[in-house]
C-alpha cells in the first residue's frame, strides 16, 4: 500500500488548516465562550505534552521494555496529582507576576542579569533533541508510507510548514498579555484528534486483528510471554529515574509551561487539570498494549516505534494507516509549534534584548515581533540541522530521554525557589553547570559523537574504531544511562546546596525568596518610591520607553488596579510599580522588565520604614488568602477581623497616624465626620486632607498634650466643635511612634448647653422682675394716692395739671409692673386656670373690638377669614391676651388705612391662625429676637419688650407654636400661631374641663 | 508550608514501596495486564474526590 506524497501532504495541510481554523474562529469570537473556555478544553490543550514520544516512543518502550512504557504516563500524571508541591506555587508566582516562561521564573526568583539568559540557552540546547525527534517521527512515518522521497526532503517540507503555522498560531501579537485562546482551543482539538485516532487504532487491533476481547485473552493465554512482557519493569533504579524524569518534564518543559501558565489567565482551571490530565494520559496508555500485541501477532515489518502504521499497512487498511499517521503528525506538530513559540520568547527576552537595545523612536513592539518570528524560523532550522546529523538508527525514545534528562536539571533550582530561602543564584549556576556538564559528557556528547563519527569516520579521536559506534549509542536497558541521569542530578543538587550555603543571598534575592515561598502570605516592603505621583512615574518611564509606551503601560496598570490618575499614596504608587513590572515582563521578559522598572522607578535609598506598608500589605494579603488559612492562622485572622470591625463600627471617630504622617486607620465615624472616604486617605500622607483637618490633626499629633477640648473646625461656613484625645502606640515594635486619635463631635451638646444657660438666665430675670415689681408697686401706689388727694383738694389749675401728670406716670409705671408680674407668673405650673373649648373666631373678634376702642388703632382695617367654627382647648382670657398683643403690634406697625388680615384654617388636627399686616416689616435680626424678653423695636417708653415674650409663654402653655416672618422693606410681617384643635370626641380630664352652656363666655373667670 | 499531607505520603510511599508494587504487578492473572492501570486510576479517583470536597467547602 502506497500513499502519494500529494495525498499525505494534503492530509497534513487539511489537518493543520482545521486547527488554524478553530483558532481563528475562537479569536474572532465565532465560537461560544462557554465552549472555548470550558475546563475540558484547557485540560485537553495540555495534551500537547503527549508528543511523538507518546505515540511512537511508548510503543517502542512497550515492545522492548515491557511495562516501563507506563512510567511515561505515570510520571507526567504525578506532576499534576501532586500539584500542591510544585505546580501550585509555580502557578501562583507565574500568574501573579505574569512570568511568561521558566526562564522568567528563575530570573524572578534568582535576580541577576544573566540568570534568564543561562536558563534560556540551556533550555534551547536541551530541547533541540526533542524537536529533532518530532521531525524524525513525522518524516519517518511519511517515508514508511512513501519511499520515493528521501526523509530529509520530507523533513524540510515539514519544517517549513511548521514554521509558517507556528508564526500564524502564536506570533501575531508580541505580548503575552494578549492570550492566544485560539491556540489553546486548537491544541485541545488536536489532543481530541490524537486520542480518538489512538483509541480507534487500538480498537481496530482488538476487534479486527484479534476478533474481540475474548479472542485477545485467548491469544495472550497462548502467548504467555507477551503477557509477562507487559508486567516487566526495568530495574528499580532505572524505573525511578524514568519516573522522576517524566515528572520533571511535565513541569519544566517549555511547551507545557506555555500552555499551562502563559496562555492561562484563570487560576481556577488548575483544579480540573489536576485530575483531568492524568485521566487523559490514562486513556492514551490503555491503547498501547493492544497495538503492540496486534503488531507482534501480525509480525509487522516496521520499527517498533511505528507499530501503529505497521498494523494498518500489514492489514491493508488505508483508514487505519492514515489515522495512525494523523495521530503521529498531530502529536509531533503540537510539540514542535508550542515549544518553538516558548523557546523564541525566552531567547528574545533573555538573550537578544539584553544584548541589543533598539534606538529611541523606533516602534519597539513591531521590532520585537519580527525578531520573534525570525527566532521561530531559526530554532526550527537548528532542530532540522540536528535531525540531519542524527544516526539513522537512533531511536526516538533515546532522543527524548536525552532531552528529558537535560530538563530534569532544572528541578533542584525549582524546588529551592519555593521551599528554601537560602537558595541563591550562585548555587543555581553551580548546580546547572555541574548537572549540565555531566549530561553533556555522558548523554549529549555521545549523541554528537555519533554525528562526529558519521562525518569524520577516520579522524575522530574519540571513536578510534568503528566497532565502538554501537557502544556510543544510547541503550536504555543498560545502566550507563541511569547512572548518568542520577549522577547529573545528584551532582547538580549537591553543588546547588553547597554553593547556596557558601554565598549569602542579596537583598533582591531575599525579597524574591519571600515572594516565592510556598507558604508566604506577605509581600515584602521595599520602601517608598522616589516618584511622588503618577505623573512623575510617567515622566521617568518616558526616558526609556518613550511617551506612547509609558503612558500605555501606566494607564493599563491604573485600570487593572482601579486607581485614579491623581494617586499620590505611597502604598498605591508602589502597587502601580509592581503591576507595571508584571505587565512589562509578559512582553519583554522578567530580566528586562525588572531592569527598566528598577532604573526608572527606584525606591528611596534611605526611606524610613514606619511599618505602614508592611501592615497594609499584610492586611491586603490576608484578605486575599483568607479562604486558604487554616487552623490557628485562620482563628487569628478571624480575631483580627473582629477587632478591626469593632474599630470600624465605633460610633466615635477614630484615626491613626504613623510616624511619617501617613494615615493608617480611618473608621466609618471619621468618614462621616470629615466627609472624606477611608479609601482615599488610608496610606496617604496627612497633606492630602483639606487644610482645616490637616492643620487640626497634624498639630494635635505633634503636640505633647493628650487632650484638646472644644477645638473649632470651620467647614462650609459652619463651626464644628470637637474634643480630641490622643494615645501613642508604643507596645507594638512595628508601630513605634504611631498615634491613635479619638474625636468627639460636641457641637450639638454645646448648642444645648448654651440654650440651657439662656433659659436659666431668663428664668432668673423673671424672678427678679417679679420681686422688683412687688417692691416698687407699694410706693407707686402711695404716690398715686397722694397725687389723687392733691387733685381733689386744690383748685389751682397748675397744681391740678401737675397732679394729673403724676397720676398718668404712676399709672404707666403700674402697667409696666403688671407686665413684669404677668411675665414672671406666666411660666409657673402653679397657675391653674380652667381649660375649656374656646371658639377661636369669637376670641379674635373680641380682641379686635378691644383694639378698636383705642384711638391709636382707629384707622386700621381688620379683615378676618374663618371658613368654619374652630375650637381649641385653653384659657379664653389668656388667648385673648395673645391676640390683643399681636394685633396691637400689627396695628402699631401699620399706617391708618392699612389692612391687617387674620386667617384661620385647619391642618390635620392643628389650628393655624395667621396674622398679616402691611406695616414696615422687620429685619432678619429683629425677627430672630422679637420673642425675647425686653426686646423691642419701639422707641424708649413706647414698649416694655415683654408683650411677645408673654405671648410665646401663653402659646407654649397651650401646646402650640408661634412663628414670624417678614420680607422686610415695607412688605409687612406675618405671625403664624398653631394650636391643637379641640375635637368633639376628645377624652378630657374632668378636673380641667368645665363645660356648661352657661360657661361658654370668653371672659369668664 | 501547607501541603496536602495525603499527597506527600502517597508520593513517598510509592517511591519506598515501588519494589513491592513491582512484585504485585508481576503476579500472574488472566486479567493481570489491567492491574497496571489500577494505581493511576485510584489516584485519579482520589483527586476527583478531593477536588469535589474542596469545591463543596463553603467560601467565606
Amino acid at each position: 500500500m502506497v500513499f502519494s506524497l500529494t495525498q499525505l501532504f494534503s492530509i497534513g495541510i487539511i489537518y493543520l488548516l482545521i486547527l488554524f481554523g478553530s483558532a481563528y474562529a475562537t479569536e474572532k469570537g465565532w465560537l461560544a465562550d462557554r465552549l472555548t473556555r470550558h475546563p475540558a478544553v484547557r485540560v485537553l490543550s495540555l495534551g500537547v505534552f503527549a508528543g511523538a514520544i507518546c505515540f511512537n516512543g511508548t510503543l517502542g518502550l512497550a515492545a522492548e521494555y515491557g511495562a516501563s512504557f507506563l512510567l511515561y504516563f505515570l510520571g507526567a500524571s504525578a506532576a499534576f496529582i501532586v500539584a500542591p508541591v510544585l505546580l501550585d506555587p509555580l502557578s501562583r508566582i507565574a500568574l501573579t507576576h505574569r512570568l511568561g516562561s521558566l526562564a522568567d521564573v528563575f530570573a524572578f526568583r534568582y535576580p541577576a542579569p544573566w540568570v534568564g539568559g543561562v536558563v534560556s540557552l540551556l533550555m534551547l540546547i536541551a530541547l533541540l533533541p526533542l524537536i529533532a525527534l518530532q521531525i524524525q517521527a513525522v518524516s519517518g512515518s511519511i517515508h514508511l508510507l512513501n519511499q520515493q522521497v528521501s526523509e530529509p526532503a520530507i523533513a524540510m517540507v515539514f519544517c517549513i510548514t511548521m514554521t509558517a503555522f507556528a508564526i500564524l498560531f502564536g506570533a501575531r501579537h508580541l505580548s503575552t498579555r494578549n492570550k492566544h485562546q485560539g491556540l489553546v482551543v486548537a491544541l485541545g482539538l488536536e489532543s481530541c484528534i490524537k486520542l480518538i485516532a489512538f483509541i480507534v487504532v487500538a480498537l481496530y487491533a482488538i476487534y479486527s486483528v484479534f476478533g474481540g476481547f475474548s479472542e485477545l485473552n485467548l491469544w495472550l493465554n497462548q502467548h504467555p510471554l507477551e503477557l509477562t512482557q507487559t508486567q516487566v519493569l526495568l530495574d528499580q533504579g532505572t524505573s525511578r529515574s524514568l519516573l522522576l524524569m517524566f515528572f520533571a518534564a511535565a513541569i519544566a518543559m517549555p511547551h507545557v509551561y506555555h500552555i499551562l501558565l502563559t496562555e492561562n489567565d484563570d487560576p481556577q482551571s488548575l483544579r480540573s487539570i489536576r485530575w483531568g490530565f492524568p485521566l487523559y494520559m490514562l486513556l492514551l496508555s490503555l491503547c498501547v498494549p493492544p497495538i503492540v500485541w496486534a503488531a507482534n501477532h501480525l509480525d509487522v515489518g516496521t520499527p517498533t516505534e511505528f507499530y501503529g502504521l505497521g498494523i494498518g499497512l500489514t492489514t491493508g487498511n488505508r483508514t487505519i494507516t492514515l489515522l495512525a499517521f494523523v495521530a503521529s503528525m498531530a502529536a509531533a506538530s503540537g510539540v514542535l509549534i508550542v515549544s518553538t513559540l516558548a523557546l523564541s520568547s525566552m531567547t528574545l527576552n533573555h538573550i537578544i534584548l539584553p544584548l541589543y537595545r533598539p534606538g529611541q523612536g523606533r516602534d519597539i513592539y513591531s521590532l520585537l515581533l519580527n525578531t520573534r518570528r525570525l527566532l521561530i524560523a531559526g530554532i526550527i532550522l537548528l532542530s532540522y540541522g540536528m535531525y540531519r546529523m542524527l544516526a539513522p538508527d537512533q531511536t526516538l525514545t533515546s532522543l527524548g530521554i536525552v532531552a528529558f534528562v537535560a530538563v530534569l536539571q532544572f528541578l533542584p533550582g525549582m524546588v529551592g525557589a519555593f521551599y528554601w530561602r537560602q537558595a541563591n543564584k550562585i548555587g543555581l549556576l553551580a548546580g546547572l553547570a555541574a548537572g549540565y556538564g555531566i549530561w553533556f559528557l555522558t548523554l549529549f556528547y555521545p549523541l554528537l559523537n555519533q554525528l562526529v563519527y558519521t562525518s569524520f569516520l577516520i579522524t575522530n579521536p574519540l571513536v578510534p574504531e568503528p566497532g565502538l559506534v554501537q557502544a556510543s549509542l544510547l541503550v536504555l536497558g543498560e545502566n550507563t544511562w541511569d547512572l548518568a541521569t542520577m549522577a547529573s542530578l545528584a551532582v547538580n543538587t549537591t553543588a546547588f546546596v553547597v554553593f547556596s550555603l557558601l554565598y549569602e543571598p542579596s537583598n533582591d534575592e531575599r525579597n524574591a525568596a519571600n515572594n516565592c515561598m510556598a507558604d508566604s502570605f506577605t509581600r515584602p516592603y521595599q520602601g517608598i518610591l522616589e516618584a511622588r505621583s503618577v505623573g512623575e512615574i510617567i515622566a521617568n518611564l518616558t526616558v526609556v520607553l518613550g511617551a506612547t509606551a509609558s503612558n500605555r503601560e501606566v494607564n493599563l496598570a491604573l485600570t487593572e488596579l482601579r486607581l485614579a490618575a491623581d494617586e499620590q499614596r505611597p502604598h498605591a504608587l508602589s502597587q502601580i510599580r509592581n503591576q507595571m513590572e508584571s505587565n512589562l515582563s509578559s512582553s519583554l521578559g522578567q530580566t528586562i522588565a525588572h531592569r527598566i522598572i528598577g532604573r526608572s522607578i527606584p525606591y528611596q535609598i534611605s526611606s524610613d520604614f514606619s511599618g505602614l506598608e508592611s501592615i497594609l500589605s499584610i492586611e491586603t494579603r490576608l484578605e486575599d488568602y483568607r479562604s486558604k488559612l487554616t487552623g490557628l492562622a485562620a482563628e487569628l485572622d478571624g480575631l483580627r477581623r473582629y477587632h478591626r470591625q469593632i474599630l470600624q463600627d465605633l460610633p466615635t471617630a477614630v484615626c491613626s497616624i504613623g510616624l511619617n504622617q501617613n494615615v493608617l486607620i480611618w473608621n466609618r465615624a471619621m468618614e462621616q465626620l470629615t466627609d472624606i472616604s477611608a479609601e482615599r486617605v488610608i496610606g496617604s500622607s496627612l497633606h492630602i486632607l483639606p487644610y482645616e483637618w490637616f492643620e487640626l490633626l497634624d498639630s494635635f499629633a505633634a503636640e505633647g498634650a493628650t487632650h484638646r477640648l472644644k477645638a473649632e473646625v470651620i467647614r462650609q461656613r459652619r463651626t464644628t466643635l470637637l474634643n480630641l484625645h490622643k494615645a501613642s502606640i508604643d507596645s507594638v515594635p512595628e508601630a513605634q511612634g504611631d498615634v491613635v486619635i479619638v474625636i468627639e463631635d460636641i457641637t450639638e451638646e454645646q448648642i444645648l448647653e448654651e440654650q440651657l444657660l439662656h433659659n436659666e438666665r431668663l428664668a432668673s430675670i423673671g424672678q427678679l422682675a417679679a420681686g422688683v415689681a412687688h417692691e416698687v408697686g407699694n410706693p407707686i401706689t402711695g404716690i398715686a394716692c397722694l397725687a389723687q388727694n392733691l387733685l381733689m383738694e386744690t383748685d389751682a389749675p397748675d397744681l391740678q395739671e401737675l397732679a394729673r401728670q403724676i397720676l398718668e406716670q404712676t399709672a404707666r409705671i403700674s402697667t409696666i409692673l403688671q407686665s413684669l408680674v404677668n411675665f414672671a407668673h406666666s411660666g409657673k405650673s402653679g397657675s391653674h386656670r380652667a381649660k375649656v373649648p374656646v371658639d377661636v373666631r369669637q376670641c379674635i373678634t373680641e380682641a379686635i373690638k378691644l383694639l378698636s376702642l383705642s384711638q391709636k388703632h382707629q384707622g386700621i382695617i381688620f379683615v378676618t377669614a374663618f371658613p368654619e367654627t374652630i375650637y381649641v382647648v385653653g384659657d379664653a382670657q389668656r388667648l385673648a391676651q395673645v391676640f390683643v398683643n399681636i394685633l396691637a403690634n400689627a396695628g402699631d406697625a401699620s399706617k391708618p388705612g392699612d389692612q391687617v388680615s387674620i386667617e384661620c384654617h385647619l391642618e390635620d388636627e392643628t389650628v393655624r391662625i395667621t396674622i398679616i399686616d402691611q406695616g414696615h416689616g422687620m429685619s432678619t435680626n429683629d425677627i430672630s429676637r422679637m420673642f425675647e424678653p425686653f426686646f423691642t423695636t419701639k422707641d424708649p417708653g413706647q414698649g416694655t419688650g415683654l408683650g411677645l415674650a408673654i405671648v410665646t409663654s401663653i402659646i407654649e402653655e397651650h401646646h402650640g407654636a408661634i412663628q414670624a416672618s417678614s420680607p422686610g422693606n415695607g412688605l409687612g410681617t406675618c405671625i403664624s400661631i398653631t394650636l391643637p384643635q379641640y375635637l368633639i370626641d376628645q377624652q378630657q380630664d374632668n378636673d380641667e374641663i368645665r363645660l356648661t352652656s352657661n360657661d361658654h363666655s370668653l371672659f369668664s373667670g | 508550608m501547607f501541603v496536602n499531607r495525603t499527597i506527600i505520603f502517597l508520593v513517598l510511599g510509592f517511591f519506598v514501596f515501588i519494589g513491592e508494587v513491582d512484585s504485585w504487578w508481576s503476579s500472574e492473572s488472566v486479567f493481570a495486564w489491567y492491574a497496571n492501570y489500577l494505581p493511576l486510576l485510584g489516584l485519579i479517583g482520589l483527586c476527583i474526590w478531593a477536588q469535589a470536597a474542596h469545591n463543596n467547602k463553603p467560601e467565606d
